[in-house]
């Protein structure tokens, strides 16, 4: 399984493709941190909270189109090669957990820049690591759209971009409405991160609960549409 | 390893494209696939290494160790055939000494510096047939392996698939080019009708018109007779 992800990864790094989302990351970076923070280390550790919570949600997109690209990477043949060598579940796990990590990385890449100069201001470590908790979370319940929109479930590269951009816009929309529970809460950790740390804080088991269900329901469908399209 | 009553269609609703298909793959034997285009044997081939689930009925036995070589190799991947297949091996846990023994045996050693999207329709074939036999399968499964291979090679791998099978490989080929006929023990299974029978299918008969004196006529109808053939005169 190891040496099969490896090769994933090799595939996916030698392509033109991995260079889609490092870009469209590297551009929302430079937007983003164009300015400063904030001038006092109060604003600055307000700032790179409000910033970590934004970047969970702006890079979500990203993250899921990164993984849409490292698993459509694969030739369908080479898929098939593929399910007949690792096995059916083993073969369909592979390139959501090759993806994830990938887009974990991302994730990190992403909250590099704020958490320095997070910890430069002194914020508390039990703030932080939700933070980067999030982001993280936020690359899982991505990789599991990307998945999802992978040319092994939806073959058409017009429909797959579509359902893509469209899920998170769906997303978005309906959290600001009453249907929120049923969504990734990227609106809500947003809110939640701009009022301060404490409710950021208070919030987050609620987001995770949430994050991590959204995936894992969207990974479950994924192995169950897999089955019939190797 | 065992096929009881299995179907398959790629869709729900979509016609079957085998249906009740019940069949046992033997043990170090050699199982040549015929059938027309578009009849299936793709597909069965697909249902026998395990890439697709059957639709219906149960497949048993499938050796642990598998070995699929597709119809069109996917040349389309950044990699050499060397790194290519050196990742393949690692997949598969073989030792990565076995790419360059089957490159060499497949006539292949001096392609495998080259990148996989720069290779020939034929070489590209090759490393599909390298990469499914690294491992030592205990099922092989080639959908059409000889199209496309050079003279060399394509005289060098009936003996090689006889070789495998004697070593105790259940090994499955697809064939449109009767490259197998000359080896012995071959089984053939027909794909026709959603279906999949076991032997030849009858043989296509042609008529011969002989022009003879009609005095030798009624003599040369009676010796065709008696050959066997089915003979009349006009």
């Amino acid at each position: 399984m190891i040496a099969a992800m490896r090769f994933q990864l090799a595939g996916y790094a030698r392509s033109t493709r991995a260079l889609h989302p490092v870009l469209a990351l590297a551009l929302l970076l430079a937007i983003m941190f164009s300015g400063p923070l904030g001038g006092t280390p109060a604003q600055v550790r307000s700032g790179a909270l409000t910033t970590l919570g934004d970047l969970a949600a702006l890079t979500f997109p990203i993250c899921a189109w990164a993984a849409r690209g490292l698993l459509d990477t694969e030739p369908d043949a080479q898929r098939h090669i593929g399910v007949v060598t690792l096995g059916g579940w083993r073969a369909m796990a592979c390139g959501p957990i090759t993806a994830a990590a990938f887009t974990a990385c991302l994730a990190l890449v992403a909250s590099a820049y704020p958490l320095a100069e997070a910890v430069r201001s002194g914020i508390q470590a039990s703030v932080l690591l939700p933070a980067v908790a999030l982001m993280l979370l936020s690359a899982l319940a991505a990789t599991a759209l990307g998945a999802l929109t992978s040319r092994a479930i939806i073959p058409s590269p017009g429909w797959s971009v579509l359902v893509l951009l469209g899920v998170y816009v769906v997303d978005l929309l309906l959290g600001l409405g009453p249907l929120r529970v049923l969504t990734v809460p990227m609106i809500e950790w947003m809110g939640a991160a701009g009022r301060g740390a404490s409710t950021f804080t208070s919030g987050l088991p609620w987001f995770a609960l949430r994050t991590l269900a959204w995936a894992a329901l969207a990974m479950v469908l994924y192995a169950r549409l897999r089955r019939t399209r190797p | 390893m065992q096929f009881n009553q299995v179907a398959f269609r790629y869709r729900r609703r979509a016609p079957w494209v085998l249906h009740d298909v019940t069949l046992t793959v033997p043990r170090g034997r050699i199982i040549e696939v015929n059938g027309r285009n578009g009849a299936g044997k793709s597909t069965l081939l697909r249902l026998i290494a395990g890439v697709v689930p059957p639709g219906r009925g149960r497949v048993a036995g499938r050796p642990s160790s598998t070995g699929y070589a597709p119809e069109r190799f996917p040349a389309e991947q950044p990699f050499t055939a060397r790194a290519y297949l050196g990742h393949m091996a690692a997949v598969r846990g073989a030792p990565p000494s076995r790419v360059g023994e089957w490159a060499e045996r497949l006539g292949f050693t001096e392609l495998l510096d080259t990148r996989l999207p720069d290779l020939s329709k034929g070489s590209a074939h090759k490393a599909g047939l390298v990469q499914a036999l690294l491992a030592a399968p205990g099922l092989l499964v080639f959908d059409e392996p000889f199209a496309g291979l050079d003279a060399r090679t394509r005289t060098a791998l009936p003996a090689l698939l006889a070789e495998l099978a004697s070593e105790g490989s259940s090994v499955i080929v697809s064939d449109h080019q009767g490259d197998l006929r000359e080896l012995p023990g071959v089984m053939r299974w027909q794909v026709a009708g959603r279906t999949v029978t076991e032997g030849d299918l009858p043989e296509e008969h042609a008529v011969v018109e002989v022009v003879v004196p009609r005095s030798e006529a009624e003599d040369l109808v009676t010796r065709l007779k008696a050959d066997g053939y089915e003979a009349r005169c006009r």
